[in-house]
């Protein structure tokens, strides 16, 4: 059997190793994706992220890569975004002034304000997603970020509560995106990671 | 809500893990990558690699450690501190593998480059360092290159007031490696800025750990020597803290059946 093949999105800073070994041992093999070519035949695109907003987008469209990334999530190709990956995905931030996203799930990521951070293991708490939930409710997951995405609620499918509720992860179709990261989320996020890659393969 | 969290500290001289007393003397543990496992495995809620010898190399970042620790698949969040003297040095160490960066002599020399890393990574992305005690009772900053003791200039208590570094690790530098011994009067002059403490120096036991964790402004508690004494010490002193709000005991062997029930059986 041929294994489905994950694509990696090189930002030109991203961790790679880790989300890497997360796939190879769900069962996938990775890509490291640097052209639109390299997008022809994975089953999956993954954005992992560490980094800020802008510098991540001007990457992108540095190699050129902003436009053929809409392309695949509009043709309905699956598509994942973790932590900073998540939020490119939105329409635009204001982190470090004004820039625009990817724009494939509406919404803005804006700072967290009230806390100024959200670092270190929460729980998740599953809404809309009855089939998530079902194993995953409660799942205790590593978050590292200062901004969050806001998106319509009808594309949330979970959250975090700290002072507040804060967007953990958010689905369109075959978008979606993870605001902490499940590959450093030891055993709970091996979980999580696998129900939403296996679900997107064979959509 | 958030947890309070119990970070592993991997101190490495030489190449080697070691466990150290005071950062005075040392005595060797053994390969970095398999320490590191260990802690992976044994469910630390972060693991803190700080290389302690970087300054005296002038090498920068010890990046292939970095990519040898990232590379086993390790599901646990890494931060690495060591040489760090540059924004491309900071970004290095992420691409390498790393999820956070830990600064210090940074702080002193160059101000301007710590607000480059936060542009560049994130704040969410940057912790500091400090290596502390206390002399005729006021609190003095130790600079590991001049072996000289400063107190904290304004100039940086104003960049911590930016909230460009999202931590802050204390760290009780006479009482490091010495049980039970933490020197809680370190808080002082940081317990009210805004930005979250990780308290590591001398922290052993429970009772310790629990005042350490109920105060208000400490997010973690990191512990290097002490996890190393005793076989499941990660799992047992999370249970000894529950009531602090940590992530309970889980022991993370990579596989998909619930781990949980191998804690259990401990």
């Amino acid at each position: 059997m041929i294994k489905a093949i994950v694509g990696l999105m090189d930002f030109g800073a991203g961790n790679f190793a880790s989300v890497r070994h997360t796939i190879t041992r769900l069962g996938y093999r990775s890509r490291i994706i640097k052209n639109e070519k390299d997008l022809q035949d994975i089953a999956i695109l993954l954005l992992p992220g560490v980094g800020a907003f802008a510098s991540a987008m001007k990457h992108l469209d540095g190699i050129g890569m902003i436009e053929p990334i809409r392309e695949f999530a509009h043709k309905g190709r699956p598509l994942v975004g973790i932590c900073l990956g998540m939020q490119l995905l939105a329409d635009s931030s204001s982190e470090h002034g004004y820039m625009a996203g990817l724009g494939l799930i509406p919404g803005e990521v804006d700072s967290l304000k009230d806390p100024v951070w959200h670092i270190g293991w929460n729980n998740l708490e599953i809404l809309n997603s009855k089939q998530l939930a079902k194993e995953n409710e409660g799942a205790c997951v590593y978050y590292n970020h200062s901004y969050e995405f806001k998106a319509p609620q009808e594309y949330v499918i979970a959250i975090a509560r700290a002072e507040r509720p804060i967007i953990s992860m958010v689905r369109k179709d075959n978008i979606c995106g993870f605001q902490f990261h499940p590959e450093k989320s030891q055993h709970a996020g091996l979980k999580l990671m696998k129900y939403i890659l296996d679900d997107l393969a064979h959509a | 809500m958030l947890k309070k969290r119990l970070i592993g500290v991997v101190t490495i001289r030489n190449g080697w893990v070691v466990q150290s007393f005071g950062y005075k003397r040392f005595l060797p543990i053994g390969d970095p990558v398999c320490v590191v496992e260990n802690l992976d495995r044994w469910g630390v809620d972060e693991i803190f690699v700080q290389v302690i010898d970087r300054h005296l190399r002038s090498g920068g970042p010890d990046l292939k450690l970095i990519a040898r620790i990232s590379g086993c698949g390790i599901a646990t969040p890494i931060i690495y501190g060591g040489g760090i003297a540059s924004v491309e040095d900071a970004a290095d160490v992420v691409r390498a593998g790393a999820d956070r960066i830990c600064i210090e002599s940074l702080l002193r020399t160059n101000p301007d480059e710590v607000r480059g890393i936060a542009l560049k990574l994130g704040s969410q992305a940057l912790i500091a360092s400090f290596p502390l005690s206390i002399e005729e009772k006021h609190i003095a900053w130790f600079n590991y290159k001049t072996q000289e003791q400063t107190s904290i200039t304004k100039y940086v208590a104003d960049l911590l007031k930016e909230k460009i570094i999202s931590e802050i690790i204390l760290i009780d530098r006479v009482n490091e490696g010495s049980p039970n011994s933490f020197d809680f009067n370190l808080l002082k002059a940081f317990e009210n800025i805004g930005v979250p403490l990780i308290l590591f120096g001398g922290l052993s036991r429970a009772d310790q750990l629990k005042k350490a964790l109920q105060h208000h402004a400490v997010s973690a508690v990191a512990l290097g020597n002490f996890l190393n004494y005793t076989e499941h010490a990660v799992q047992k002193i999370k249970k000894d803290l529950a009531v602090c709000s940590i992530r309970p005991p889980t022991y993370n062997d990579g596989g998909l059946l619930e781990s949980d029930e191998r804690v259990s059986s401990l």
